[in-house]
Formats: C-alpha cells, structure tokens, sequence
C-alpha cells in the first residue's frame, strides 16, 4: 500500500502559479520601481545661478 | 506534432524524456559552458591584472576584458544554463510533452544572437561601458539591442516553462502538488519575469538614446531600473541554486525534505521579497528617500533573508535525516563522514552551500546595511561578496549538477571521471580564496574595478597597507585555483557531451 500524503491547504495555495506569478511582479514593480520612479521624479531640482559658469 | 511527442523513459527515474526537451536542454546547456568558458578566460587575465606582481593587461584591455566577463559570467553562462533548467524542471520532471517547441527554439536563437552581438560589440571596442553600462557612458547602439534580443528570448523561455506547467497540469501528467524542485524553479522563472522586464524597460530607451531619438535619459532612473535587472537576475540564481540543492540531495545521498511546506514558504518568501534587494545598489544614492531605502532593503529584504536560512538548514537536515536512516547513526556526525565525497554532486551542494551561507550570504547582508554600503560599496569587498554568492554558491551548484545531467538526459557515459570528483573542491577552494583574498583587501581599502591598485602613474602617490597586496596575492592564488577547477569542468563535459560513450536505452548507471 503507498502511504498516502495529506497535502495541506497551504500548499495547495503555493500551487496557485498564477497568484504566485501576481505577487512576484506586482510586490517589486510597486515598492521598488514605481516608488522610486516617483522619488525621482518629484526630486527637487537646483537650478545654476545665472551667470558664466564657474 | 508527431515528432514534438516522441520519447523515451529513463531508466533510472523512470521520468518520460521528450526528444524535443533533450535537443533543447542539451543546446542550451552546452552554449551555457561555452560562456563560462569564455567567461573563465577573461576571469583568469584580469586577476593577473589585478594581481601587481604581475599586472598582464594594460588599462584598456583590463576595463573591456573585465565588461566581457561580467556579462558572460553572470548573464549568459547562468541564464543559458538556467533555461536549460526550466525545461528539465518542467518537461522532464513532470512527465509533460514541452509547450511550444519551436517558439523554444526561436528563445534560444533570439539569446544566442543577442549574446554573441554583445560580444562582438565589447571585444571590438564598441562597448567599453563596464556590466552596469551607466549612462551617460555610451555604447554601440547593437550592444543594447543585443541585451534586449537576450532578455526577449529568456523571456519567452520563461514563458515555454510556464506554458509546459500549464500542460501538465491540464494533462494531469502528474498527481498532487508540482515536486519541491519545480516549484522552487516555478520561483525561480517568476522571479526572472520581473528581472527581465525590468532589462527591457530600461534597455529599449538606451537603445533610442544611443541611436540619437531621444536625448535625455536620466542616470538616477537608470540605476534604479538597470538594478531591477542587474542584482534581480543573481536572485534568478539564487532561487534556482537552492532547487538544485535539493535536487542534488535527492540524487546523491537520496534525501527528501524534512517539512515540504516550510521549504516551499521559504520559496514563496522568494518570490514576494527578494527583488528588493536591488536597492542595495543605491543606497549610496541621495535622491531616494530614507524611507525607500529601509522598506526595500531593511524591512522586506529581511524576509528574503529567512528564506534562505531556512534553506540553509533545511537541505543539510535533509541529508542527515537521509544519512541517518541508511544507518550512519554513530555519534553527531557519522552521517555527515559518511557521505558520498567521493561523488562530485556531494562535495559541489555541500561546497556550494557553505560558500553561498557562511560567506556569500553574510557578506551580503552586512554590506547591505546603509552605513556599513556606504563604507564598503566600491571596494573590492563587494566583489568578493557577489563571487561567493553567484560562483562558489550557483556555479558550483550547475556544475556539480551538470555531472548527472550528461548521463541522465544526454545519456552519454563521463569522460574522466576521477577529475569530476576533484574539480568541485578545486573550483570551491580556488573561490574561497577569491573570496576571502577580495574581502580582506576590500576592508582594507582596495577598490573594485581598478586597474592599479599601486596607483603607480598617479600624480599624487598613495600607498595601501602592505596587508592589501597580502590579500591581493590569496585572491590572485585563487583566481588561479578556480580557474583550474574550472577548465576541468569544461574539460570533462565537453570530451562527455561529444565523446563519451553512448549508454544503452536501457543502462541504468549514473556515475
């Protein structure tokens, strides 16, 4: 007789490639690249004075 | 399609081994080894150059060689290799005809064209820009488009992997849950989705602004975007190092893992945070926030961090538990004595491991702290961090695997396979040199990326601690190590793949 395995509920959730493949992407692409883009992008800029350029 | 479903069983794992997913694992795998070989020579001339008592190249040829190596080192070798993986970890182990054959193959000539015209680019001089390529160094507009046909083709391989997974499944080639180690490499691919769509969204406006379309292109956006890629695509061979552990407990001592479900959470904590710790690479930078900084790299990067602990001791319980119940029970760790050393896959995973853990990976998580970065980020420290982690840690993982890959699924019989089980500890010892001989001199001060590091034709003169030439010359003594260990890699898989004997249908031998 093959012992039989219980697969817990858990598992099966980490079986979800799909969810899995939703999480991977969209976790980084907010907290790194779209946060840091904005970061970026509402730097504050500094401006030369006028004149000849040191 | 007749062809596509063609087969045979293995005689040793009794896994179905589709004739299309052979020809497409061997070609990748074997382009993979022409890389490191490529790879490995550049490696050996610039740490003779590094090395001041004997300062090989000259300064141009040191900064291009060094580019060649960066990026046949840590993106084509790995990434060939680790498609190659994919479909083993797909077609293979889940018994499944592979998704898509032909697009595979349109992959694998999209990566090749891609690699071989970076290539091209950097050993002509048309691309003298470092593995970081930082704008507004500017390259030859077919160096960028070379990266993207690589990254388009990775991408697409990705998508064969899950498209096999996706037939698997409708098929029902398989009862259950996915085995640990597609699962882990199911991570792997996930991850390598975000690196490569960060590749392509970065590198299509660098190719616009080579080409003179656009004009401005932003360098703080650039680092932030190309270290999406740049650091993401290492965490590629991280998750996909760790799945070949496990693989490689399974076929040498026969361990499986103790609780699946806390190996396959650490996976899942993969997949959620460990492309957060490309913000390592900016931690320097002023323009981004305190806040961005300890989210990414002190908050959630931590939880990638217990990932790998728990991997860390999860495959060795694994192979004591496996150890224990064939009857090495004497005393702590008779078990571990034991153990198949005389078999190359044993001494590479444990090799591996150690290297990744002890030094790779505590390297990686002091220098990730933003005061310690900001000491140590353009020292040679760096470089030995990341020479633990992707070589001693992932290519001694590939190569001991590739050990059991040429009679498994090439069905070709080992050529010289006394130097098979030598090669792992050279190549592990030779990479504990580099990595400890960079670190030392790191500390101390050296920096990465330097062709002098005596600042001989400096106009100020400057002189380290005679400890850093200390620690230069271990690193030097190791680059010649590893270097040894690796041209016995090449060596015995090449003669293998095409002059090794040719196992019978039904020869169920592994080493």
């Amino acid at each position: 007789m093959p012992e039989e395995k219980k697969i817990s509920g858990w598992q099966v959730l980490m079986d979800d490639i799909s969810m899995l493949f939703l999480l991977g992407v969209v976790i980084p692409t907010v907290l790194y690249v779209i946060w840091g883009v904005m970061e970026y992008a509402f730097a504050p800029t500094f401006s030369l004075p006028p004149g000849p350029t040191p | 399609m007749a062809s596509e479903l063609v087969f045979r069983t293995c005689p040793i794992t009794g896994k179905k081994v589709y004739a299309v997913t052979q020809n497409l694992i061997w070609i990748n795998a074997v382009t993979a080894v022409v890389f490191i070989l490529v790879g490995g020579i550049m490696a050996f001339l610039v740490g003779m150059t590094r090395w001041p008592a004997v300062h090989l190249l000259p300064a141009d040829l040191f900064y291009r060689f060094l580019t060649a190596h960066g990026l046949n080192m840590l993106i084509f070798w790995i990434i060939f290799f680790e498609i190659a993986g994919l479909y083993f970890g797909s077609s293979v182990l889940l018994n499944s005809r592979l998704a898509a054959p032909k697009v595979a193959w349109l992959a694998y000539i999209l990566m090749l064209v891609g690699a071989v015209l970076v290539d091209i680019m950097v050993f002509t001089g048309k691309a003298d820009v470092m593995f970081s390529s930082y704008v507004p160094l500017q390259a030859d507009p077919k160096y960028y488009l070379g990266i993207i046909l690589f990254a388009v083709g990775a991408l697409i391989g990705c998508g064969i992997f899950f498209g096999t997974l996706a037939i698997a499944k409708a098929e029902k080639t398989y009862e259950g849950s996915v085995p640990l180690v597609t699962f882990g490499l199911a991570a792997a691919a996930i991850i390598a989705v975000f690196t490569l769509a960060c590749g392509a969204i970065i590198y299509i406006p660098t190719f616009l602004w080579s080409l003179g379309l656009i004009t401005n292109l932003d360098p703080g956006v650039y680092r932030l975007i190309f270290w999406g890629m740049g650091h993401s695509s290492q965490q590629i061979n991280v998750t996909a190092m760790v799945s070949i552990w496990y693989l490689l407990g399974a076929l040498t001592v026969g361990a499986k893992p103790v609780n699946e479900k806390i190996c396959r959470s650490a996976f899942f904590l993969y997949i959620l945070f460990i492309n957060l710790a490309s913000e390592h690479h900016l931690l320097t930078d002023p323009t981004l926030s305190p806040y961005h900084k300890m989210v990414n790299t002190s908050y959630f990067m931590y939880l990638a961090v217990l990932a790998s602990m728990i991997h860390a001791l999860a495959i060795p319980m694994m192979v004591e538990v496996a150890q224990r119940k064939k009857g090495f029970t004497k005393g702590l760790f008779e078990w571990l004595t034991k153990a198949p050393w005389g078999e190359p896959g044993f001494p590479a995973m444990i090799f591996s491991l150690f290297i990744f853990g002890f030094i790779g990976g505590i390297t990686g998580v002091v220098y990730g702290t933003e005061q310690l970065s900001i000491k140590s980020h353009n020292t040679w420290a760096m470089t030995g961090h990341f020479h633990a982690t992707v070589v001693g840690g992932t290519t001694l993982a590939f190569m001991g695997l590739t050990y059991y890959v040429i009679p498994l699924i090439f069905r070709r019989e080992l050529i010289g396979k006394k130097l098979a089980v030598v090669q792992p500890y050279i190549f592990g010892i030779g990479i504990i040199l580099i990595a400890l001989g960079m670190g030392g001199a790191g500390t101390l001060g050296s920096p990465r990326r330097h062709w002098d590091i005596t600042f001989a034709q400096s106009v100020i003169p400057f002189s380290f601690d005679p400890a850093v030439i200390f620690f230069t010359t271990i690193a030097a003594i190791g680059v010649l190590t590893a270097v040894t260990g690796g041209a016995m890699y090449v060596g015995v898989s090449v003669l293998s793949v095409f002059f090794g004997r040719k196992m019978a249908a039904n020869e169920a031998k592994l080493l």
